[in-house]
């Protein structure tokens, strides 16, 4: 083991407490679930080998996730230049588990629709603010993007998802 | 800022995705996303349950994600010992083994 490497009781503890959150992240830009899971064991792997350099300007979620978002938006360049095929990109995933089939609806695809039509940018705050309960501050600082960015591209983003979630129930 | 700020109406035509060449200035705009935000203050659908259905993660993802990252780990610690024995750089040594494997 690398002697400069931290504890290895870390490394279980981002993936206790942070890995779910950033296979969500990673989802949301990629949109595959096996590639998902392969940028997110690579950025925890990453913040865990820089957690002697994590400051703490700002919370250890933020940092693991802009982490998380820069490997999946790396991952996503390294693949349109490999493939050179947009149309290559992943699409929807046809895989549904269980979970999802008890829920599917007419309604439910259409939001899924939806949120495949938006940009990785617009899907990413989604994600951060609906689900992992981030300030508009928050989302800026882990994307490194303007607030009024994250503001205005979150409004829209909301209208569209739920225009298309109309009817649905969970 | 460049330019002038877009009025309501083309702010909600805007929000439906109908006005694309307002994109530049509202992305940058704090006074437009401050008029967007009054005017989508009626919207309250609860986005959150369909998100968690759609992007839940696997069952099995902590305990996939856990053994991959042992593997990784435990990999790169018998490169390091291999390439301290024969005192080459890690590199090295990760090829050698994997040669060794194959």
């Amino acid at each position: 083991m690398d002697t400069d490497a931290p504890p290895a009781e870390q490394l279980e503890a981002l993936v206790r407490d942070h890995l779910d959150a950033v296979y969500r992240v990673a989802y949301s830009v990629v949109r595959d679930s096996a590639l998902a899971e392969d940028v997110a064991q690579d950025a925890i792997l990453k913040a865990w080998k820089a957690l002697p350099t994590f400051r703490g300007d700002s919370s250890l979620r933020s940092w693991m996730l802009r982490i998380t978002h820069n490997t999946a938006i790396s991952t996503m360049r390294r693949r349109r230049e490999e493939l050179r095929e947009p149309d290559l990109l992943p699409e929807r995933e046809q895989g549904i588990t269980t979970e999802k089939r008890v829920v599917d609806s007419l309604s439910l695809d259409a939001f899924e629709e939806a949120l495949s039509h938006l940009d990785e940018l617009s899907r990413a705050i989604v994600v951060l603010r609906e689900i992992e309960g981030m300030s508009y501050d928050e989302i800026a600082e882990t994307l490194d993007v303007p607030l009024p960015t994250v503001k205005t591209r979150l409004l829209r983003a909301r209208r569209t998802l739920a225009t298309a979630l109309e009817g649905w129930k969970p | 800022m460049i330019g002038r700020h877009p009025n309501r109406r083309q702010l909600a035509r805007w929000l439906d995705g109908d006005a694309p060449e307002l994109d530049d200035h509202i992305d940058g705009c704090e006074k437009c996303a401050q008029t967007l935000d009054a005017l989508a203050a009626a919207e309250t659908t609860d986005l959150r349950p369909a998100l968690l259905t759609l992007l839940a993660p696997p069952t099995d993802l902590e305990e996939r994600v856990s053994r991959r990252l042992a593997a990784r780990l435990q990999s790169r610690a018998d490169a390091e010992l291999f390439g301290a024995l024969l005192g080459v750089p890690i590199e090295t040594g990760r090829v050698v083994l994997e040669a060794r494997e194959t």
